[in-house]
This record gives C-alpha cells, structure tokens and sequence, in this order.
C-alpha cells in the first residue's frame, strides 16, 4: 500500500492499482486510472498529483508511463512484473549512501533525469534496477544487449576450428598418405568444401568461384555449426540474435560493395543501378530504377538476410521453449493431480523431441540460403553479368564436366 | 471500440500473423508446385531448380518472417 503526503483513503486503491497495474504493463490502464485520480484529486482540493512534478496529465507517452509518486513517500512497493520485491526504503535503510529514486512505470526506477527500460524477460534484481535508478542518464542501448551471443559466436567458431584442424591433421602428419589414404574425417571435409566450391563455381564462374571460396565457405560453416548450436540442450544459437546476423549480413554487404566498386568500377555499377539504359525509354526510366536499386542494395538485402535468419532462429528457440514448458506443466499437473510434490520443478516430459528433425532441417536450409543468397548477391554485381535481372542466376555455370568431378570427394589438397 | 491498447494489440496481432502466414503459404505452395512439375519434366535440371526454388521460397518465407520477427521486437507492449 502506498499512504500519501496528504492521505485520503479513497485515493489509496486507484494510486496502488495504478502502481500495480503499471507493474503488469497495462499502460492505457495506468492512464486511465492516474487521470481519474488527478481529476478526483482535483475536485477534492488536494492537488497531489498535480503538485508532483506539474506533470500528472501527460499520460501515454509511446507505450511508457511515467508515475510520479506523492513527495514524502513512506512505503512505496517495487513490483518487478507480477511480484513484488519490498520496498524501496526498507531497502536504502540496509544499504546506507544510497540515494532514494523514484519510481517509475514497470518496475524500474528512475532518478527524475530519465526513465529505464529493461529488456523483456530480463527481470532486474532489486540492487540492479536501483542502482540503475542512479544513473544520471537513460541506459545506452548497448548495455541492454545479451551478451552471451557473443560468447556462443565465440565458442561456434572454437568448434569449427576444430573440426577442421582435427579433420587436416592427416595432412599434417603424411601428405602423400593422406592423398592416397584420406581418413574419414577428411573425406567428410573436403566433399563439404568441394560441395561448397562445386555451388559457387556454378553461379559465380570458375575464377571467380575459386576467388570467393574462402569467404562463402566461411560464412556457411559458421552459420551451419551456430544454428546447429541450438540443438544441442544448455546451448544458444548464436543466430538468434539480431546483432550476430545483422553483422553477417554486413559482412557479405560490404563483400559485395567492395567487389561492385572494384570489379565493376563505379561508372558500371551506377549504370548497373541504373538498369543498364540502352535505349531512350531506358534512360527515361532509369531514376526510378535507381532509387529502386539503391533501395534494394543498401537497405532491403542486407536487412532481409539479417531478419531471415533471425527470424528463423529465434522462431525455433522460441518453438522449443513453448513445448519445454508445456512438457514442465504437464508433469506438474500430474503430480499435482497425484497429490505428490511438484515434480515440475525437477523433469519434464521431452515434447521437444520431434522437433529436433525440424530444427535440423530448419538449421541447415537457414545457412544453405544465407550462403545461397550471398553468393547470388556477389554474382549480381561482378562484371561478366550483362543481362541484369534474376532470370539467369544460373546460367554462368562454365561447362558441366567440372560439376561432377567436384561432386564427389576429391582426394586432393583443397586450393587455398 | 476497445477500452485498452493492449486488448487491440492482442487481437491484432495473431490475426496480422496468421494472414502473413496465409500469404506465405499460398506463395510458397506455387512455387513449389511450379517447381515440381519442373522437375517431373526435366529431372536433368533438378539441381537448377531446386537451388531457385529454395531461393525463392526464402523470399517467400522471409515475408512472413517479418510479421513474426515483429512480434519478438515489439512484444513488450502486449504483454
């Protein structure tokens, strides 16, 4: 309960509720509620909500709430979502120098500079939100940012390092014996990245497959061993994370820029925006088809493959843990039903099962079309591509006699 | 109509998603069929064709990605 500077009970219930209610996230509740209150405070003589701060009426600002609680404030409760977490000046009592902030909507607290926003799901501790509350400016957003994502990108990479240094290490010890004998784990290797040159030298042409290799296979074994990550319990996909792949995604940009401006040469490349006008018609058209193209460039591709896969992850990673829980709930209500304790709190039934041949097949089309794109997106902007469009995406591959010669494991050394 | 933003929201949102889903469904399902009646009359081509269906079928998907990613990004205001 939060007794005010000049108490009236009837305006206890609608000032608690509104704090509750604001704890829960119902804005347009909150509102409603705080302006009836002004208004009754009002007709009452008591100008408490207007007295705090002048600004009692300012209500729904995008979604957020600020609520200004009356100045002398004996007991004001903390609700971090639906629970509640004591009070805030039992709280600076035990922890003598802190300062009192002020409280804002959904459970975080302010310092009268600006207002807090914690990430969803990510309850702060009572020590955190205040001492957040303390700060003199909003939080930066990068401070909002998990980053676990970057730990598991970090270890994703430590996997496929290893893999392939283990998968090498054949050739490492006999050259000789290692192209007449290949161990398995370097039979899988090289089909995967003759797989993988096979692919780019069918759309890119074989130079230019051979020059790109290293970056496209780069970028889909790591995506590949990131999103099979997730399958793995106790493990994240880095993938789902919108800053992981909007940094691939800014990789295979700026590839393709550098080999548009370089390859292509800027006077080429504005033509190509242009749509390659050859006719009077053509030119007429082509500020429309540049601001297209540039549109499409700069914006839509990149923004489209960082959301894809995004999308895609987290949509799984969310899958799953819908039917964890439901497995949790399941066997709670079942030992509830019993009578026994909660077992819910220890097993769940794996519902998540048959969703792993899901995941892995959503996993390894995910990397298939990132690479797939990227590569599509290389092959759009280098010069031997004259007829502009995406009817010939294919059409580069230079003679089918190197098609089958790579589909099967070559016991080779892989050119670098 | 609706006394309270949210209750709009939740009533909007599956809807928007369950039409971006519908969209995605009937794009992705004749692209595919094209894409077999392709390959039942030329199984040579089959690697051409797969490679350009998956492609657009991620075109295709990534639409209805968008509703749903817009969910994850904003659904803090429907809770």
């Amino acid at each position: 309960m939060q007794p005010e500077h000049n108490a009236q009970p009837a305006e206890h219930h609608p000032t608690t509720d509104a704090l509750i209610d604001s704890a829960h996230g119902a804005k347009a509740a909150v509102a409603e509620e705080v302006g009836h209150h002004a208004s009754d405070a009002a007709k009452g003589g008591e100008h408490t909500a207007e007295q705090s701060g002048g600004h009692g009426g300012h209500g729904l600002v995008l979604g957020r709430h600020v609520t200004h609680p009356p100045e002398p404030p004996h007991l004001i409760q903390i609700w971090y979502g639906k629970e509640q977490h004591g009070l805030i000046d039992q709280y600076v009592q035990q922890h003598p120098g802190t300062e009192r902030p002020e409280v804002v909507e959904n459970w975080l607290v302010s310092d009268g500079h600006g207002e807090f926003k914690a990430v969803e799901g990510q309850t702060p501790t009572l020590a955190q939100a205040l001492h957040y509350g303390r700060l003199e400016k909003p939080l930066p957003i990068v401070n909002y940012l998990p980053w676990e994502n970057h730990v598991y990108l970090g270890l994703s990479m430590i996997i496929l390092v290893g893999i392939f240094y283990a998968a090498t290490g054949s050739f490492r010890r006999d050259r000789r014996l290692a192209m007449r004998q290949p161990t398995r784990g370097q039979v899988f290797i090289e089909s995967l990245v003759g797989g993988i040159a096979d692919f780019a030298k069918g759309v890119l042409g074989e130079e230019n497959g051979r020059k790109y290799l290293p970056f496209l296979g780069t970028l889909f074994c790591l995506i590949l061993v990131s999103n099979f990550m997730g399958l793995i319990p106790g493990l994240k996909p880095p993938t789902a994370s919108l800053i992981i792949t909007g940094s691939l995604a800014l990789c295979t940009f700026i590839v393709v820029q550098a080999t548009a401006w370089i390859r292509l040469g800027p006077i080429n490349y504005i033509h190509h925006l242009m749509g390659q006008p050859k006719d009077l018609m053509g030119w007429l058209l082509a500020p429309l088809f540049l601001i297209l193209e540039l549109i499409s460039d700069f914006v839509s591709k990149p923004l489209s493959l960082a959301l894809r896969l995004f999308g895609n992850m987290l949509g799984k990673e969310i899958l799953f843990g819908a039917f964890m829980g439901m497995g949790i709930a399941l066997v709670s209500a079942v030992s509830h039903l019993l009578g026994t304790p909660d077992f819910g709190a220890y097993i769940g039934v794996p519902l998540t099962i048959p969703f792993y041949a899901l995941g892995l097949l959503l996993s390894a089309i995910q990397a298939l079309v990132f690479s797939l794109l990227s590569t599509i997106y290389i092959m759009l902007v280098l010069p031997h591509d004259h007829e502009h469009g995406h009817d010939d995406h294919h059409g580069h591959a230079h003679g089918d006699d190197h098609h089958h010669g790579h589909a099967a494991p070559v016991h080779e050394p892989v050119p670098h | 109509m609706f006394q309270n933003v949210q209750t709009a929201i939740g009533f909007a949102y599956p809807i928007g998603l369950g039409l971006a889903a519908l969209g995605a469904a009937i794009g992705i399902g004749n692209a595919v069929r094209g894409a077999m009646e392709a390959m039942g009359r030329q199984p040579e081509a089959i690697p051409k064709i797969q490679v350009a269906m998956i492609i657009g079928a991620a075109f295709i998907e990534a639409l209805a990605i968008y509703a749903l990613i817009s969910i994850f990004l904003t659904g803090n205001i429907t809770k």
